[in-house]
């Protein structure tokens, strides 16, 4: 494939150039570059900037990994891209985490996808109690003392 | 239900996990263990009936009757003693009406009577069925969708229903059959021209019901014809077993059966055998030249004839690289021992290709030590060798053994240019 590069412009007009071969892990803009949004700029109408920087150095990671493939080494390159991910998710916030998850379903990532999915899974919610994922992600109990007891009570095994 | 309004919105204001779009917040939770899942619904109004859209779901209660989804991929029951079980028969008709795909039914030892409709459910691809159910076969019964199916055959009542219901399954890969100590009269078919892998397991409560069973007069009868087999395990010592059709692309093969019936087997298998793993069997008799190209052979040295078996299969498989020997513990001094008589000239595997020898629950008999001896002094490209030793011997004993396994060592100057020795004793 001839290196040929992709400009993506996002919500607030940050300007990004990457490979083509970046770029496409998201099955969506291929179908932007061909409807031909915009000449040669592909406008991304809901991906903030620090947003999408994070979705381009996943990619790039992504990217150098499948081409070395070849290599003999895919088991520990798998091992250390595993890590990588890890840590990569581990330096974001929460606002981060949920935005990149929009974006990632939005570009059609699947990996990044998954793996933001998997993270918010395991540690906003899995193993915690209902008290101890309303204070970690910030959700608001709206029910009245009556209505929580009746949801308690429908669903009863899961509470012990 | 998707939100695409607030979706396509700017997200310069998304901060909170409940500005996400059900469908994602949906995703997340598929990947929850279910009981983490169902209690999400505490949490706020908005989450009360989102976990009701996951499609994969373990252990379930009643909760599924509040599971709104028209499909459901996967559903996972363990059942205790004593635990619902006349429930079951409501759970499985609603999980078919959902289109169930994957379906199992982990129970202890209480006996479950499954519904009818389970052996017809056209959406079922997988089938796993863990413990004592008490199944009754309809001859109407028919998988068409069916790709893996573990079951236990409580019943010879079953085995005509149940040879039946195999004919009915044409798409099916993967068969793990169960059964309790057979006594049966009638024979179990298996006819199934799609099938790749086979598990096949009797189970006897006692070592005595096995003994007795090989004297029994009648001895119950399994036909075989599954000609597109890769993987074959039987783990079966009561039953005969009658192999239709060879078994041309079968690539391993773990076989424990009685001796006609491990004949049967090694006889319809061909060259495609790449890894074996035998117990008993007489191979005085047999050509078992079409396995050149072996690769992994275990032996059970408390078996008939191992010892003949061995010699013969060493001159055979021309690239073997792994030789396995092990013990099945419970009835080693039942069997009378074979004189070791080493091939004529030394076997081309162990000159060129024999790699690894693992010995485990080494008895130290003096056939156990000649033989050992033969293999560490004339296989010039082994590289890892691990031993170890039967667990139950006094300290005498393995002292005893220690002093001839350093004889043998010392006796061998290939076992030097091993890169891995491991003795556990």
């Amino acid at each position: 494939m001839s290196k040929k590069n992709i400009v993506l412009k996002s919500s607030n007009g940050i300007i990004f150039e990457v490979e083509e071969a970046v770029a496409l892990q998201s099955e969506t803009i291929p179908y932007m570059i061909e409807d031909d949004c915009a000449n040669d700029t592909i406008p991304l109408a809901n991906v903030t900037g620090d947003i999408l920087a994070l979705v381009i150095e996943y990619c790039k990671k992504h990217v150098v990994v499948a081409d070395g493939d070849g290599g003999g080494s895919s088991s520990s390159s798998q091992e250390d891209l595993k890590n990588w991910d890890a840590q990569f998710m581990n330096d974001l916030d929460q606002s981060k985490i949920f935005n990149l998850l929009l974006a990632a379903d939005f570009l059609n990532i699947k990996t990044l996808f998954d793996l933001t999915c998997q993270f918010v899974a395991d540690t906003m919610i899995k193993g915690k109690s209902v008290e101890e994922v309303r204070r970690t992600l910030n959700i608001e109990k709206d029910y009245t003392s009556e209505e929580e007891a009746k949801a308690r009570q429908e669903n009863e095994w899961a509470f012990k | 239900m998707l939100n695409d309004q607030r979706r396509s919105q700017g997200l310069f204001k998304m901060s909170n996990i409940s500005d996400l779009p059900d469908d994602l917040l949906v995703k997340i939770l598929s990947s929850i263990p279910t009981k983490d899942v169902v209690a999400t619904c505490l949490l706020s109004k908005r989450w009360e009936s989102l976990w009701t859209n996951v499609t994969r779901l373990e252990f379930v209660d009643k909760s599924l009757l509040s599971h709104q989804c028209p499909n459901l991929e996967s559903l996972h029951f363990k059942l205790k003693s004593g635990y619902a079980c006349r429930e079951i028969g409501l759970w499985i008709r609603t999980a078919i009406n959902r289109h169930i795909r994957e379906l199992t039914i982990e129970c202890g030892d209480i006996l479950i009577h499954l519904p009818f409709r389970l052996l017809t459910c056209e959406t079922l691809v997988i089938l796993k069925l863990k413990g004592w159910f008490d199944l009754n076969i309809p001859l109407t019964a028919s998988l068409p969708s069916l790709k893996t199916l573990h079951i236990v055959l409580l019943r010879e009542s079953n085995y005509e229903s149940f040879s039946k219901l195999l004919s009915n399954c044409p798409l099916l890969v993967d068969l793990m059959v169960e059964q309790r100590k057979s006594n049966a009269m009638s024979t179990l078919n298996i006819t199934v021209p799609s099938l790749q892998r086979l598990f096949m397991r009797t189970v006897v409560e006692g070592e005595s019901d096995l003994r007795y069973s090989s004297n029994e007069k009648h001895t119950p009868k399994v036909e075989i014809n599954v000609p597109s087999l890769k993987y074959l395990n039987i783990d079966d010592n009561c039953n005969d077993f009658d192999v239709a059709k060879n078994l041309p692309q079968v690539v391993e093969a773990s076989i424990k059966a009685n001796e006609t019936s491990t004949k049967a087997f090694l006889m319809s298998l061909t060259s495609s055998a790449k890894r074996l793993s035998l117990y008993s069997v007489k191979s005085e008799d047999m050509d078992l030249s079409f396995f050149y190209q072996l690769v992994h052979l275990e032996l059970c040295t408390s078996a008939n004839g191992w010892v003949k078996l061995l010699a013969h299969m060493l001159k055979c498989s021309l690239t073997l690289r792994v030789l396995k020997l092990f013990n099945e513990h419970s009835n080693w001094w039942m069997r009378p021992l074979d004189r070791w008589d080493p091939p004529s000239s030394v076997p081309e595997c162990m000159m060129s290709s024999l790699e690894t020898l693992e010995w485990r629950e080494y008895l130290g008999r003096d056939i156990d030590v000649e033989i050992l001896s033969y293999l560490l002094k004339h296989s010039s490209s082994l590289r890892t060798v691990k031993i170890s030793s039967d667990e139950s011997k006094s300290v005498e004993e393995t002292h005893q053994m220690v002093d001839d396994l350093a004889c043998v060592f010392i006796d061998s100057p290939n076992a030097n240019l091993c890169s891995t020795y491991e003795v556990v004793f």
